[in-house]
């Protein structure tokens, strides 16, 4: 069952993103989903607890993640779907698009 | 601090917490496992208020449904919205909505920058004042005195002769001490005492008690240094011990240890400091900070011989009783066992002990003194009424305000509204501008405050602490503090806010309904605040009329003293261990230099300052008079001067002469006496030749010799009081005052008194160095303070009260911007419009005004009670304090009035 969601340019917001982008690399549990998110942003990411949590629960009502149980409820992984792998793709496509629009006004230097 | 997070994840909703709790636990602890590595203990505590931010602002969050996944789409896009598209963020990017809103309505704020500093400096002086005035409170009233064990302390009192509890004698407290099986100690002290401490620049005021040796011990006070006070120093000839109050200790001491075992001068008397006092105890009386607990056995040196003798007296009541109850025994029984001690004290000695009751107040029940207690509850009242008046004058003003500024934007909010903002983030977004006003608001009002406490701790305005006050902005004033800016700013955020958020959208966005804050009750509202503003303001400013008239007329009294320029010194020859005729001829020869110097027109001795030093007076018998409780006795204040004494000060002799040679010690005693006291006792002003007696020697009678005329003895304004002199060739002064008239300025003769007396005798301190002109200033202190205090007020009042004239009348034309453009328009005058526009603000001052005069009325005759030559409201002050706030409500109308009538017709049409 996937949710309902707006159009595609509708953006995701970042925190999102980059739970999925950490995901993509393979399964991981909450702590490391925060760690991977701050290394790959340069420390500029850094998810509060509410924030991950919250986005977790709802990403995973949406079908983007599963929720890989484990007998320590601290120890619960998260594994990218089908569903989120696709959302991940479009968001991506995105922001590929308005990258190649800055570069065609000159704001971000053409490809070589 | 995991606590802390705990307590804040409660925040979320059940099942959340059941899910990710755990998870979001560790991952905190995770956080600051690894803070406390690479910051230490700042960067704990920075990652702790990051976590329960986040806990606040994303639980909200959480409960009101809010989605994580997409934005929302963007406000930005559409017209009419006045806030700009979101910046791109600096540094790590913060995902918590509750910082993010107030990110944006501090950027909100700083775009409207007269708006925001004029709320912030009203909201600062409003909570500033509240917590100072809830410091005194608090340092009077609530904060608990640090006894060990505080439950096991009993206080016991002792009824005095009107059958009120009151001081006990020592002899009595041996007694009530006795009861071993019912209390594990009882301390005793004598408290209020003030002596003069002599330090290497100067001499200085401080305040003691003296206090019996288990003092600190039954009370369960730890010293910080030193072994404290022994059995032994409860003995009269014993050395004089002290132990030092520990802000005394790092005032004037610098924290040094080493004080211990030291000897300090108090009153010329040497006292070995054998301890400190615990950081926080102040004395005896709440809130007071006091300098020194004496041993029993000092109160010889340091005050006189007969005050050593109160330990043996039970005819005096100086003492207050704390005890500590045995284990096991109750208050109950204590009282009983009291109630068989005081029977059995009214049999042995009837006179003194019979129907004095000895009454065990239970633990907390008596605060300082039960006489005290209520005096100091109405005053702490008072004092917070007044607090609250201004607050509430600070809101009304900023609740205007927000009022006005909330309507400006009612546009933006209707179509966000439209777009699907819930209400609660509507809600959200108005109070997140309160709440941060409130918040600096609050902050600036305690750094206030500070310089508020500095101010009251100095003295400038007596205090009813027994000595220097001790006021602190500790936990319990802060917590105050913080809660009334909380209060503040939810209540004049959320008025408007409600009303915004509950706004029907259909209506605000038509061009017509505007029945927001605008409708008939929401006028109505308004003009009531201002009104009230007005009111407040007035009866301020009225008041602050009538000290400020006190005080003038204070100054302008003949004081009954002709010198203008009179240098003051005292000197005491107990520092140098001189004896009394030592001292005499020594005085003699230091007067005799100072009479020679240039410039010098007389010199005189006194044993006090004429008006308002604290003498003594005396119980006097006079010849064929009675007075009301039937005996010829009367207190009287006695004043001793010496020769040239009414001379020196210009004092008018009326009759008869003051002192000549003839009036040596041997000779019979003669007295000169105030012309009040002739007229009081026997009804006529020569009264030459009378005789009155002493009580404590009623053989021994006085003659007469003169009459001068009055000086006021107490303060300055009051009645004439009748007073009687005695000579110095009498009565020897070990500590004399020399008062030395001179030709040109007092104060340059100053140096050279010091410098005089210590060619004559080094070791001599010099206690007081002043003028008469100082003294008198120094006399008017209360009421200049009243007087500044309330005239500040009141001209706040009467900014605030424009700056709410303002908001009315802004809102107003803003209001009927359409409807003024359509009269001028039809051809209507500009001046009709302006008046128009006038009226309604007119009405409001009016009615204000009006109110204002008859609560000033009311409350004048409180006020006046104490100043000179005012008894009530007077037609100048009042009528210049009305023509102020009307030109005050003028100005403020003005600029809006006139924005107004400078509208384009065409413009006021197309508007909204």
């Amino acid at each position: 069952m996937t949710y309902g969601r707006p159009p595609s340019e509708t953006p995701l917001k970042p925190a999102v993103f980059h739970i999925l982008l950490a995901l993509s690399n393979g399964q991981l549990h909450g702590l490391g989903i925060a760690d991977a998110v701050e290394e790959e942003t340069e420390g500029d990411m850094r998810l509060a607890a509410g924030t991950l949590y919250r986005s977790l629960k709802e990403m995973a009502e949406a079908g983007m993640v599963e929720q890989v149980d484990s007998a320590d409820p601290r120890r619960t992984s998260y594994r990218l779907t089908d569903s989120g792998q696709q959302v991940l793709r479009q968001e991506a496509q995105r922001l590929a698009r308005l990258v190649e629009l800055a570069r065609g006004r000159d704001i971000l230097p053409s490809r070589p | 601090m995991e606590l802390l997070y705990r307590l804040s994840l409660l925040a979320y909703p059940r099942r959340f917490r059941r899910r990710y709790g755990a998870a979001m636990l560790e991952l905190f602890r995770v956080r600051m496992h690894r803070a406390a590595r690479h910051g230490g203990s700042g960067a704990r505590l920075r990652c702790l208020a990051r976590g329960l931010g986040d806990s606040a602002g994303n639980a909200l969050q959480e409960r009101l449904g809010r989605s994580t996944l997409y934005e929302r789409r963007s406000l930005a896009s559409h017209p009419g919205i006045s806030s700009p598209p979101l910046p791109a963020p600096r540094g790590p990017m913060s995902t918590n909505p509750l910082l993010e809103e107030l990110r944006h309505a501090a950027r909100r704020l700083l775009r409207s920058p007269i708006f925001t500093l004029a709320t912030l400096l009203v909201l600062a002086v409003g909570i500033g004042a509240n917590t100072t005035l809830f410091s005194v409170v608090s340092a009077l009233m609530l904060r608990p005195q640090p006894f060990a064990e505080p439950e096991r302390l009993v206080d016991i009192y002792q009824d005095s002769d009107g059958g009120e509890p009151n001081s006990t004698s020592f002899p009595a407290y041996r007694d009530i001490a006795a009861h071993g099986d019912l209390f594990a100690g009882v301390a005793a002290a004598t408290v209020g005492w003030g002596a003069t401490l002599l330090l290497p620049d100067g001499a200085r005021s401080v305040s003691v008690e003296f206090v019996t040796a288990d003092y600190f011990e039954v009370l369960g006070l730890d010293l910080q240094l030193g072994r404290g006070l022994e059995a032994l120093d409860d003995t009269p000839g014993a050395p004089p011990r002290a132990i030092l109050g520990d802000a005394t200790w790092r005032g004037l001491y610098g924290a040094d240890p080493g004080i211990v075992g030291e000897t300090v001068r108090l009153n010329g008397a040497s006292v070995t400091v054998v301890g400190v006092a615990p950081r926080g105890y102040g004395g005896w009386s709440p809130g007071a900070a006091r300098d020194f607990f004496l041993s029993l056995s000092s109160l010889g040196p340091v005050i006189a011989d007969w005050a050593a003798g109160t330990l043996e007296r039970r005819e005096d009541h100086w003492f207050q009783l704390r005890a500590r109850l045995a284990p096991g025994v109750t208050p109950a029984r204590a009282q009983a066992a009291m109630d068989t001690l005081q029977s059995r004290l009214a049999r042995e000695f009837p006179e003194l002990n019979a129907g004095r009751d000895i009454t065990v107040f239970a633990p907390g029940e008596v605060r300082a003194h039960p006489q005290a207690d209520g005096q100091i509850a109405s005053l702490s009242a008072g004092l917070m009424v007044v607090a609250g008046l201004l607050l509430l004058l600070v809101c009304a003003c900023v609740a205007n305000l927000f009022l006005v500024r909330a309507t400006s934007r009612r546009d933006e909010i209707s179509i966000r509204l439209a777009l699907g903002a819930s209400r609660g983030r509507i809600l959200l977004h108005v109070l997140s501008e309160s709440m941060l006003l409130a918040l600096v608001g609050g902050a600036l009002g305690v750094t206030g405050a500070l310089w508020g406490i500095r101010f009251l701790e100095s003295g400038t305005i007596p205090l009813p602490f027994n000595g220097p006050p001790d006021l602190r902005l500790d936990s319990q004033v802060l917590a105050f503090s913080a809660v009334v800016a909380a209060g503040a700013g939810l209540l004049f955020g959320l008025f408007p806010a409600l009303r915004l958020a509950r706004a029907d959208t259909t209506a605000t966005l038509r061009p017509e309904g505007h029945s927001l804050a605008g409708g008939a009750a929401g006028r109505w509202l308004r003009s009531a605040l201002v009104a009230c503003q007005v009111t407040i303001s007035f009866v301020i400013l009225a008041v602050a009329g009538l000290y400020v008239q006190g005080l003038a007329n204070a100054q302008a009294l003949d004081l009954g003293i002709g010198a203008d320029e009179v240098a003051v010194m005292r000197t005491d020859a107990g520092y140098a261990g001189l004896d009394d005729t030592l001292a005499r001829d020594l005085f003699a020869a230091y007067a005799e230099r100072i009479a020679a110097l240039p410039g010098v027109q007389a010199v005189a001795q006194a044993a006090q300052m004429p008006v308002r030093d604290s003498g003594g007076s005396s119980t006097l018998l006079i010849d064929g008079y009675r007075g009301s409780d039937g005996t010829g006795a009367v207190e009287v204040p006695r004043l001793v001067v010496g020769p040239g004494y009414f001379e020196t000060l210009g004092i008018r002799l009326l009759h008869g002469r003051g002192w000549t040679p003839s009036d040596e010690p041997g000779a019979p005693t003669v007295a000169v006496v105030s012309r009040a006291m002739a007229e009081a006792y026997w009804n006529r002003t020569d009264v030459v030749g009378e005789r009155f007696a002493f009580q404590s020697d009623p053989d021994a009678t006085v003659r007469i010799v003169g009459v001068v005329a009055d000086v006021p003895v107490g303060a300055i304004g009051e009645e004439p009081t009748p007073a009687f002199y005695l000579s110095t060739a009498a009565n020897p002064l070990q500590r004399p005052l020399f008062l030395v008239r001179t030709a040109g300025r007092a104060e340059l003769l100053l140096p050279t008194l010091r410098r005089t007396l210590h060619e004559i005798e080094p070791t001599l301190p010099v206690l007081r160095l002043t003028t008469l002109r100082d003294h008198l200033h120094d006399a008017l202190a209360v009421p200049r303070a009243g007087a500044t205090g309330l005239a500040g007020f009141g001209l706040l009042g009467l900014v605030l009260a424009g700056i709410g004239l303002y908001a009315v009348v802004a809102f107003g034309v803003e209001q009927r911007t359409r409807e003024l453009g359509i009269r001028i328009a039809l051809g209507a005058g500009r001046g009709r419009v302006v008046a128009g526009v006038l009226r309604e603000m007119l009405a409001v001052t009016g009615t204000a005004l009006i109110a204002g005069l008859l609560l000033a009325r009311v409350v004048a005759p409180l006020v006046t009670v104490q100043m000179v030559g005012v008894d009530g409201l007077d037609l100048l002050s009042l009528s210049l304090t009305a023509l102020a706030l009307a030109v005050t409500a003028a100005a403020a109308a003005w600029v809006p009035a006139r924005r107004a009538v400078r509208l384009h017709p065409a413009t006021a049409l197309r508007m909204e």
